[in-house]
This record gives C-alpha cells, sequence and structure tokens, in this order.
C-alpha cells in the first residue's frame, strides 16, 4: 500500500452513505473532479468498520485516503464510526468528513468533539452540492499535505 | 361608611334592589319604617285631641300629664323626617324635605330648652297650647325639658344621614343613643313610678306616650341605617351578629320584666328588699346562662360546620390545582409535541425532496437543449415547483424554531435590533432608496434574535410592498400603561382592514407570486414571536395610504418596581 506517495495513483475515497441518490450525485460530481479518485461506498456504519479493518468481503480493500461520513446511518451511526475511527492510533490520521443535511448545533458540536476534520452541510442545489465536491477535492486533495499513509501506523515518514 | 349606605340606596333606587342583599337589612328598614309611621301616627292624634279637645288623646288618663301639641308636631316631623330615609325611592325632593323636618324638629327643641334656661315663658308651645287647660301639676302644659332635649337629640341624628363623613355618621350614631337613653329613662320611670326619672325637678314631666314615642324614634333614627354604625354590628350577618340579635331583646326584655316584677312584688309587701334583690340575682343569673348557653351552642354549632365547610373548600380548591396543572402540562406537552411534529415533518420532507430537486436539476444539467422543447418546459416547471416547496419546507422550519428554539430572554434594546435588522436589509434599502426613520425605542425583556428578526420582517415587507413612490417607514414606540406600543409605519400599498387578520396567518397571500414573490410566512413569524413575548400585533391602514403594524412587549419591570407595588 503506498497510498498517496505516488502521484499518479488514484486517490482512495470511502464514501459512508445509505441514500443511493446521494451516492450517485457524489459519483457524478467526482467524475467532473479534477484528481484521479476511486470512490468505495458502504451503505451503513457497521460496514464502514469492516471495510476499514479489511473484514469480510472487504478483506482486500485499500486504506482510503479521505471518509466521506454521514452522520444517519442504519446499524452503526455516524458518531460511532467517527469515534471508532478517531480512537484508533492508525486509522485516526485519515482525514475525516462529516457531509450531512443536519444543520443542527448538537450535530456540529458532538462532530468536532469527536475530531472530524470538517463538518459540511450538503446543499440542497445541485450545483452547489457539485462546487462543494470540488472544493473538497481541491483542499484535502490536492492542497493539504497529509501524511504518507501506513498500516501501522508508526512508519510514517 | 355612611357612603357606602348612600351608594347601595341609590343602587336600591335605580334598578328595584340588589338580588344578593342579606335580608335581615331590609327587615330592620322595614321596622324602622313602620315605627316612623307609628311615630306620626301617635304625634297627629295628640294634635287632633288638642284641636277637638279630646282629653284621652291629649293625656291618655286624667292624672296623668297632656303630651303638649309642640312635641306632637316635632314627633310628626320627625317621623316623616324618618319615613322619608328609610323607605325606598330616595329623590332630591324627598332628602331636602327629609332634612328640613328635622331641622326644624332640632330648632323648636333648642327654642324650648333656651327658654327654660333663660327662665323665659315664651315658646311655640305656649302658641300652641290653644288656651291650654291646667295639667294636674297645676301649670301651663309645656315641652317638657327633657323632651325637647330627646327632640334636638333625635332631630340631630336624622340631620347626620348621608353625612360624607365617616364621623359624622357615627355622631348621628351617639345623639340617637343619647335620645334614646333619656327616653327610655322617662319610660322606666312610669313603669317603676320613679317621679324623677321622666320629670326634670319641679318642672312639667315628660308625658308618658311622649316617652314611649320618642323611644321609638330614635331607636328606629338608630335602626335607619342597618348596615353601619352600632346597628351595621347587631345586623350583621357573621356570627357577632348573630349573638347580638339573639342576646340583645331577650336580656334587655329579661332585665325591665324581672325588675318591674321584684318592685311590684316588694310594693305589694309579698317579700322583703333583701329578699327581693336576691330572687332577682338568682333569676338574672339562670337567665342569661340560659340565654348564653343557648347561643355558645348555636355559634358552636355554626362555626364547625363553617370549618367542615372551609376544609370542603380546600380540598375542592388542592383537586383543582391539581387538575389545572395537569392540564398546564399536557398543554405544554401536546405543544411540545407539535411544534416537534412540525419541525421533524419538515425536516424529513427536506431529504426527498433534495433527491427530486438534485435530480430535475441534474437532468436540466446534462439534457437541457438535448430533448424537444416540451421537455425542457415539463423539467422548467418541476424544477420550479421543487424550488418552491423547498422554500416552504424551509419556512415552516423557521417558523417551528421561532417557539421550539426560542432563545433566553434578556434586556434588550430594540433600537438596536431595528439597526441590526436594518444592517442585514442594506442591499434592499439601498437598491430600493427607502428612507427609514428610527425614532426612540425602549428596552425590553426580549430574545434578541427575534427582536432582529421581527424588525427585519416587518421593514422588509413595507418595502417590498412599496407603492410609486420611494419608500418611506417610520418606527417608533410609546408607553401604554405595562405595555409598550411599537409601530411601524409604511407609505406602500396597504392592506385592505378585512384582511387585517389574515396577513399574520402562515402562507397566508393577498397577492399573486408574480405580483409580489414569498410564501406568505414573514407576518406569521411576527406573531408568533411578539406572541411568545406576550404580547400583540396588529395592523390599521397608515394616514394617506400604506399601514401601521403595531405590536406590544410587555413593559420590563426592574426589581425595585416590583418591590415598591408589592409593599
Amino acid at each position: 500500500m503506498t497510498g498517496r506517495a505516488g502521484r499518479h495513483d488514484p486517490i482512495e475515497i470511502l464514501l459512508v452513505e445509505d441514500s443511493p441518490g446521494d451516492v450517485r450525485l457524489t459519483r457524478e460530481a467526482l467524475r467532473e473532479a479534477k484528481v484521479a479518485n476511486r470512490l468505495h461506498v458502504v451503505g451503513d456504519g457497521a460496514e464502514a468498520l469492516d471495510f476499514l479493518a479489511r473484514r469480510g468481503r472487504h478483506a482486500a480493500a485499500p486504506r482510503p485516503d479521505l471518509i466521506l461520513l454521514d452522520l444517519n446511518l442504519p446499524k452503526i451511526g455516524g458518531r460511532e464510526v467517527l469515534a471508532s475511527i478517531k480512537g484508533d492510533e492508525d486509522l485516526k490520521r485519515i482525514p475525516v468528513i462529516v457531509l450531512t443535511t443536519s444543520d443542527a448545533e448538537a450535530d456540529i458540536l458532538d462532530s468536532y468533539g469527536l475530531h472530524a476534520n470538517c463538518y459540511l452541510v450538503k446543499p440542497v442545489d445541485v450545483d452547489r452540492f457539485f462546487e462543494q465536491v470540488r472544493t473538497i477535492e481541491g483542499f484535502w486533495l490536492s492542497i493539504v499535505k497529509l501524511p504518507v499513509a501506513s498500516q501501522s501506523g508508526s512508519a510514517a515518514a | 361608611m355612611s357612603t357606602d349606605a348612600a351608594a347601595t340606596i341609590d343602587l336600591e333606587a335605580g334598578s328595584g334592589g340588589p338580588a344578593e342583599r342579606w335580608p335581615v337589612y331590609q327587615w330592620i328598614e322595614r321596622l324602622a319604617g313602620w315605627g316612623a309611621l307609628a311615630v306620626v301616627g301617635v304625634g297627629a292624634a295628640v294634635i287632633a285631641g288638642w284641636a277637638l279637645g279630646i282629653e284621652t288623646l291629649k293625656r291618655l288618663r286624667p292624672d296623668l300629664v297632656a303630651m303638649n301639641p309642640a312635641t306632637a308636631l316635632c314627633l310628626v316631623l320627625a317621623g316623616v323626617s324618618l319615613w322619608l330615609r328609610v323607605t325606598p325611592g330616595a329623590s332630591r325632593g324627598r332628602v331636602a324635605l327629609g332634612r328640613v323636618a328635622a331641622a326644624c324638629v332640632v330648632a323648636i327643641g333648642a327654642a324650648r330648652l333656651a327658654a327654660y334656661i333663660l327662665g323665659s315663658e315664651a315658646g311655640i308651645d305656649a302658641l300652641l297650647t290653644m288656651g291650654g287647660a291646667a295639667d294636674p301639676t297645676g301649670g301651663p302644659n309645656r315641652m317638657a325639658p327633657n323632651t325637647a332635649l330627646c327632640l334636638m337629640l333625635c332631630g340631630g341624628a336624622l340631620l347626620t344621614f348621608d353625612a360624607p363623613r365617616r364621623w359624622l355618621a357615627r355622631t348621628g350614631d351617639a345623639l340617637a343613643v343619647m335620645g334614646a337613653t333619656v327616653a327610655l329613662l322617662a319610660a322606666l320611670g312610669y313603669l317603676y313610678h320613679v317621679d324623677a326619672l321622666y320629670r326634670v325637678g319641679p318642672l312639667i314631666p315628660m308625658a308618658v306616650h311622649t316617652s314611649l314615642a320618642l323611644l321609638a324614634l330614635s331607636a328606629c333614627t338608630l335602626l335607619a341605617r342597618p348596615e353601619v354604625g352600632l346597628v351595621g354590628i347587631v345586623a350583621s350577618r357573621s356570627a357577632g351578629g348573630v349573638m347580638a340579635r339573639r342576646l340583645l331583646p331577650a336580656i334587655t326584655g329579661a332585665v325591665v320584666l324581672l325588675s318591674w316584677l321584684r318592685l311590684e312584688g316588694e310594693r305589694a309587701g309579698l317579700y322583703e328588699k333583701e329578699f327581693g334583690v336576691a330572687l332577682m340575682a338568682a333569676s338574672m343569673i339562670a337567665l342569661s346562662v340560659g340565654f348564653i348557653v343557648a347561643c355558645a351552642a348555636r355559634l358552636n354549632h355554626a362555626d364547625e360546620e363553617r370549618a367542615a365547610a372551609q376544609r370542603a373548600l380546600e380540598r375542592v380548591n388542592d383537586e383543582l390545582e391539581e387538575r389545572v396543572q395537569e392540564r398546564t402540562a399536557d398543554l405544554l406537552r401536546s405543544n411540545r409535541e407539535l411544534e416537534q411534529f412540525a419541525y421533524v415533518a419538515s425536516h424529513d420532507l427536506q431529504e426527498p425532496l433534495r433527491m427530486v430537486g438534485s435530480y430535475l436539476q441534474l437532468l436540466e444539467r446534462r439534457y437541457k437543449g438535448k430533448l424537444d422543447e416540451e421537455a425542457d418546459e415539463f423539467i422548467a416547471f418541476a424544477v420550479d415547483g421543487a424550488t418552491r416547496m423547498k422554500q416552504l419546507i424551509n419556512d415552516l422550519l423557521t417558523f417551528s424554531r421561532v417557539g421550539r428554539r426560542g432563545g433566553a430572554m434578556s434586556p434588550t434594546d430594540l433600537g438596536e435590533a431595528a439597526r441590526q435588522a436594518m444592517l442585514d436589509l442594506r442591499a434592499l434599502l439601498e437598491e430600493s432608496g427607502a428612507e427609514v426613520h428610527l425614532g426612540a425605542l425602549p428596552t425590553v425583556r426580549a430574545d434578541p434574535t427575534q427582536m432582529r428578526q421581527l424588525f427585519m420582517n416587518l421593514i422588509g415587507n413595507a418595502v417590498k410592498f412599496r407603492g410609486m413612490q420611494k419608500p418611506r417607514i417610520e418606527i417608533g414606540a410609546e408607553r401604554r400603561g405595562g405595555a409598550w406600543e411599537v409601530w411601524v409605519t409604511d407609505n406602500g400599498i396597504g392592506i385592505d382592514p378585512k384582511y387585517a387578520e389574515r396577513v399574520f396567518e402562515i402562507f397566508q397571500r393577498l397577492h399573486s407570486r408574480e405580483e409580489y414573490p414569498g410564501t406568505g410566512i414573514g407576518l406569521a413569524i411576527c406573531k408568533k414571536i411578539v406572541e411568545r413575548h406576550g404580547g400583540q400585533i396588529r395592523v390599521r391602514p397608515a394616514e394617506g395610504g400604506g399601514s401601521t403594524f403595531t405590536f406590544t412587549l410587555p413593559v420590563q419591570e426592574s426589581r425595585h418596581d416590583r418591590a415598591s407595588r408589592a409593599a
């Protein structure tokens, strides 16, 4: 696993989202993105944790460079997924972007309290949604300098 | 006190008597009325006796002194004055007549008394004796000095009726009591054959029927105002009144009767003085004890009943209180649930709507111009519908948040809130060239964010519904009792008064979307905000066109204000 070390490899993005409509919209938006990316989609929190731990049918899953996390998920909710990721020595370095419809103060506070890297409210307007995905992609995948991913979490740099 | 009584009389005259009046008052007034008539009757009979020379009417028995015709005239006058006062239908004329009659009585009594003091023989009584037969006393018939005094006292008491001051009314009671004492002494003197009680020194004595008539007159004068003074205590519907009404006649009657029996028995030689005193003491004790114990038993019983009733009342009160609290809690809960429902419903509606809208837009984005013209048109309508629905849901969410997520109340400068709102609306105000005149606004206890929203909606509306001229908006406030009245006046298109209620209902619009865009939520939010702050909002046409929106907010009371009002 080399992560983003080689600039030519596509970026691995994990989208945790249960609504097929939103998945498709995100996919469409990312298709127009500049950076080559590969989108992995899981429909609930339990599967997200399986993906990250490479359990079951996700045994061959790559380590994502970026996680887009919805808060309202079946089985295991977005908050628990966020807590598990940020509680894991290795996984906590992966930037997690909470992407949800809720603009409730409590959700925003909770998410940052659990060390979400940023919190975004999905715009209702499709043009603005595309714009938002482009911004995420541009900022997190092109501008921000992230640690080189490693499996143990101690072999960074 | 006397003004209270006067008010009651007026009320009676006007409406034929209040329904809930304590019946004892009415009985006492009726008694006083009959007493007054009886006094008039005695006086008239004696005058008739003098005029027609009927000795029985003048002196009852040949060996007794005759009633002086002036005394009889005074009795008639005083009786009429009293009768006018106690019978319903007090007109100004009746009151004046009553006063004149009472004043005449006082004047005659005073003149006679003065004549006695000065040693003069002149006086109205001398004129009226019509040659006057000599009395058993030998001298000419005169009004007795104690009669003159008693008449003066009673006339004075009658004059104090309707006195505006409490002490004057009390003086009236005192005068009547003194008059009654003089008359009672004379009457008892006749009953017990004690000459000194009805005669002052060597002067002419008070006649027996004079003493009885004067006793009735002074007693009825006291009774004429059953709601105040001494009689007020006796006539009261409270326990004290009940006791007084029972004991007073019984004990007075017993004392008079027993004393008479004792005296008569002694005079008849049935027993010695010591025996009589002992007998009277014993019987007085026995009677008093009997009366008082009977009365106490009744009072105890009444008190127990009252206590039981009070306990029952307290129980009912507690139950009622409990039920009110339950009901209030229910209402609060259901209100919260409703707001929660509105919030959840609109929030959850947003999700599928976002899908509809997003994919319609995506369709437009990708396929505009690639399908035929009709398809483009259909898509445009669908996109428009979804956009409007999105706006409606957003408005509904905002509306439900006013109550559900209202912030804390704190002292809020309304002027500052209005200035903030104008800042938020800067673009709109500049673009429309609106002039806003902001007067002095108070500081009230309110939610600052909501106050800002309130001004934003009202100012925004004033600009939005402008007429042909440049918008001119005036904002001001005025204190009205316990509330501030804040107004926002514009020179816009105005609102037909028949829609003055409807404009505050949610999603009610008076214009088509083409004329003026919007969902019709703004004023509904204003209303909800104002009501949440314990105020009211309304709209009326402004002078020279346009509308004036007025809302009230309770005046913020400082701790000092509250303390000084409680004190």
